[in-house]
């Protein structure tokens, strides 16, 4: 898929475990974990809002887009 | 907003509304599947019970003929075909509400979307229709075999009326409905797909 998921490096570099971000959204661990993998099909700006918020980012320093290459 | 805690979680006045409204279908659902059992045993059972019990004029009756003068006692070889021609109807209604009361169970168990409850749906809405064609088609044997056992005259009925109409309306009702629910079912998968 062309949008890449950075959350696991903002996580490290921001030393915040997933448990800790899941607790704060409200989602599972294991949505969290899918999320971090890039294997969902979408997030919600809600999601994505608490993300921001707890981890003090922009949603395109979660979310890239990497044109596939032809 | 009205939100109480429970826990970690933060519950809404609106969730609470929502999970009070999904306990209230879960229990009707599971008295709903008890019901819809005990329909099935007894449309099985009486449909055994009328076949071999019925005097003639009743079973004449039954079959859309006018009884008129002398007829005889139905004997056991009679009831026994009759059974044979008949029985399939019952016994199709009574698996039909057997389907339905899994598909109640299925909701019981707060399983609204799942593939167990759709299947017993749609197994309901066919076994339905199935029921009153196979009825249609028995009650018309069984007017013929009637007519001549018990008056020596051959006659025919053809039985189909608004109660027939009913059942298939309401087969056709219970198909879209399994079909809506498929969607639904859709769209919730794929709504687990996003966080």
């Amino acid at each position: 898929m062309p949008i890449e998921v950075k959350l696991a490096v903002i996580l490290a570099e921001r030393g915040v475990t997933s448990r800790d971000l899941a607790e704060h959204v409200g989602i599972t661990e294991a949505n969290m974990s899918l999320l971090r993998q890039g294997k969902v099909k979408g997030v919600r700006f809600e999601t994505l809002e608490k993300i921001c918020e707890y981890l003090e980012c922009q949603p395109g320093d979660i979310l890239r887009y990497t044109p596939p290459s032809s | 907003m009205n939100e109480t805690v429970t826990g970690q979680t933060q519950v809404t006045g609106q969730e609470q509304v929502t999970g009070q409204e999904r306990a209230r279908i879960e229990r009707l659902s599971g008295v709903m599947s008890w019901v819809a059992l005990v329909f099935a045993a007894f449309a099985v059972i009486t449909g055994i019970l009328v076949l071999w019990f019925a005097d003639a004029q009743t079973l004449l009756t039954a079959a859309g003929l006018q009884p008129a003068g002398e007829t005889q006692a139905p004997d056991n070889g009679l009831r026994l075909a009759l059974l044979a021609v008949n029985l399939p109807a019952s016994l199709l209604t009574g698996y039909a509400l057997w389907r339905l009361s899994a598909a109640f169970r299925a909701f019981s168990q707060g399983d609204f979307f799942g593939r167990d409850g759709l299947v017993a749906l749609r197994g309901f809405a066919i076994a339905l229709l199935l029921s009153v064609i196979v009825d249609v088609v028995g009650n018309t044997v069984s007017s013929i075999m009637l007519s001549l056992w018990l008056t020596g005259k051959g006659a025919v009925a053809i039985m189909f009326g608004t109660t027939e109409l009913f059942a298939i309306a309401t087969a056709g009702l219970f198909w879209v409905i399994a079909a809506i629910l498929a969607e639904a079912a859709r769209l919730e998968d794929e709504n687990r797909q996003f966080v």
